[in-house]
């Protein structure tokens, strides 16, 4: 019995091994391998990874690029944590949860601010009916989720917050399964649009000028390579600049992409503020950091300094550099 | 219960499996030194504080073991129910089945994660949950009592027929007890694949609640002991579940010597 023990420990070392030492294969190429993550039907957002795509702006700095889409911040945050993406674009929230947690992720610029609304069912007339009840949100580590608890700061209320997927949300509005949901758009106008819901709430109404998605890389890449990270934020500001330049051509893009009607993505992008340069803002990157600490979705004991959090997460030496080299 | 001295031994084995076990992911995580992979402590920890203050949203554990539970048992209870009679009744007329596998055996293939979109349109709350589990778990009992049928020995069965016994009586004390254990073991089976589908099921979001609800609101926050937590309780729920289930099916069926993993 004695040597079936051993011998069976002696396997699952093995195979332990075996499960260690498989690592990615390295793919030899003339171009530099970048995969880009960023977050579906985000493109209202953050339309700079979707110029850069379709304009071939990455590519022509040198760049062999694998896109990835990601459900929200969150999933594409625990990809770029596991190394597995070197770009993201993706929510600010998400990405102070992750750097709380120890992944070295750095924003480099902002892709917007605002751009999320509570849309509810027309029987909610004010927020105070919203006590006690369900309303959907994409998620704990979104900043969505985060705006949902300065909701029931602002008016002392308790919301339960329901984790729904965010193209499903106006199903479970519609079949009444929850009061209201919080999202970024084009998801809010989209409800509205079927005749689901209002917006009873825009996130300029919860907190004005307010981050929305960033663009980050790792930081070992700032560490390693700036003239990379360099060349990336180049191509991204041209990506914007494009799209400043070209609205009706983006606007018919972001439609392609977030599969709508350019009358939804018309009727939502109000709602979304896309300032250039794109510096991000700090002082609400320290509300929102002050929110998830006391809400326990970033640990005090790991992170006892908010403002080191803030310097560390975001680096805009880069962004200062490529705007005063123009 | 009186514990034999292999009774003992076994036990003995076992938790050396586990110190051993635990020592290796110790000096694994010591090893990588990285914050996505916690040391058992830090594990233990997350645990005595889960149970003690709750998750980020003040859900204690058991909150979210109980929620879990129920919706097994609900999923795995109702895929029971109608999986024995449906595999007796196509074990006994053969012809039902070959003449409907055409449906059956697709569906069968299809993963529960795939009916996700079609239980979140169709469904309302914890109805779709209890879809998703009883889709994992029905097919395992279905097809264990479907082809246990035709073996049941034909000299019982001819025995009481030369003794006049009916139909009926021939299924009630002959072919029942005789599939009874691959009825149990599919069962166990279903049982298993009931807390497989735990995850996937409440990924579908709507409810703060469940085992599974909690390792993913924990992988959002990228909070890796915690997560684990999660999973080492989806597997000691499961263990114990299966521990009580080989008991009863010994104690049911002492006849059947195949019962047992020894």
């Amino acid at each position: 019995m004695k040597r079936e023990f051993w011998l069976s420990w002696m396997v699952i070392f093995a195979f332990g091994l075996f499960w260690i030492g498989e690592g990615p294969v390295s793919q030899a190429s003339a171009a530099e391998p970048l995969h880009f993550g960023y977050l579906v039907a985000d493109q209202l957002h953050s339309p700079g990874p979707m110029i850069m795509k379709e304009k071939g702006f990455l590519k022509e700095e040198g760049f062999e690029v694998k896109w990835s889409e990601f459900l929200a911040g969150a999933y594409a945050m625990q990809h770029f944590s596991a190394g597995e993406v070197d770009v993201v674009s993706c929510g600010a929230v998400p990405m102070m949860i992750a750097r709380g947690s120890g992944t070295n992720v750095v924003m480099i610029a902002s892709a917007n601010t605002e751009g999320s609304a509570l849309v509810v069912v027309p029987e909610v007339k004010a927020v105070k009916d919203l006590q006690g009840q369900k309303v959907g949100s994409p998620g704990l580590g979104s900043i969505q989720d985060a705006m949902l608890s300065m909701v029931e700061r602002q008016h002392n209320i308790r919301i339960l917050h329901v984790p729904i997927k965010v193209s499903d949300m106006p199903i479970y509005l519609n079949k009444k399964e929850i009061k209201g949901f919080i999202s970024w758009e084009p998801h809010c106008s989209r409800a509205v649009d079927m005749g689901y819901g209002k917006i009873l709430l825009t996130s300029h109404d919860m907190l004005p000028n307010h981050q929305c998605c960033v663009v980050a890389v790792q930081g070992k890449m700032i560490k390693e390579n700036p003239a990379k990270v360099k060349r990336i934020l180049k191509a991204y500001l041209r990506a914007l600049d494009y799209a400043n330049k070209n609205r009706e051509e983006t606007v018919k893009l972001m439609a392609k992409y977030t599969n709508l009607s350019d009358a939804v993505v018309k009727a939502a992008l109000p709602i979304v503020k896309n300032p250039y340069p794109p510096f991000v803002d700090k002082e609400s990157l320290k509300v929102m950091g002050q929110l998830l600490m006391d809400t326990g979705k970033i640990e005090k004991d790991k992170v006892p300094d908010l403002n080191k959090l803030i310097a560390e997460v975001y680096n805009e030496t880069f962004l200062k550099e490529a705007i005063g080299g123009k | 219960m009186i514990i034999s001295k292999e009774g003992w031994k076994e036990i003995g084995f076992n938790l050396a499996s586990l110190f051993i076990a635990f020592s290796l992911w110790e000096i694994f995580t010591r090893y990588m030194d990285s914050p996505y992979f916690p040391g058992v402590g830090r594990i233990w920890g997350a645990f005595f504080l889960l149970a003690k203050r709750g998750d980020v949203e003040g859900i204690t554990l058991l909150q979210h073991i109980v929620a879990s539970v129920i919706r097994i048992l609900a999923g795995f209870g109702a895929a029971t129910v109608m999986a024995i009679p449906l595999g007796l009744l196509m074990g006994l007329y053969p012809n039902i089945y070959k003449r409907t596998r055409a449906v059956l055996e697709p569906i069968r293939f299809i993963p529960p994660i795939a009916w996700i979109p079609v239980a979140i349109v169709l469904l309302v709350g914890f109805s779709r949950y209890a879809f998703l589990i009883w889709l994992g778990a029905f097919f395992p009992i279905f097809i264990n009592t479907l082809v246990s049928v035709p073996r049941v020995n034909p000299i019982h069965v001819n025995v009481t027929r030369i003794f006049g016994a009916r139909r009926w009586y021939i299924i009630r004390k002959i072919v029942i007890p005789s599939v009874a254990p691959d009825m149990a073991s599919g069962m166990r089976i279903g049982l298993g694949i009931a807390w497989m589908c735990i995850v996937a099921a409440e990924m579908i979001g709507g409810e703060m609640m469940g085992v599974g609800r909690l390792i993913l609101k924990y992988a959002e926050l990228i909070r890796m002991a915690e997560i684990i937590v999660g999973m080492l309780l989806i597997g000691l729920i499961g263990f114990l579940m299966n521990e009580v289930f080989l008991r009863v099916e010994k104690r049911l069926f002492r006849w059947r010597w195949e019962v047992s993993l020894d």
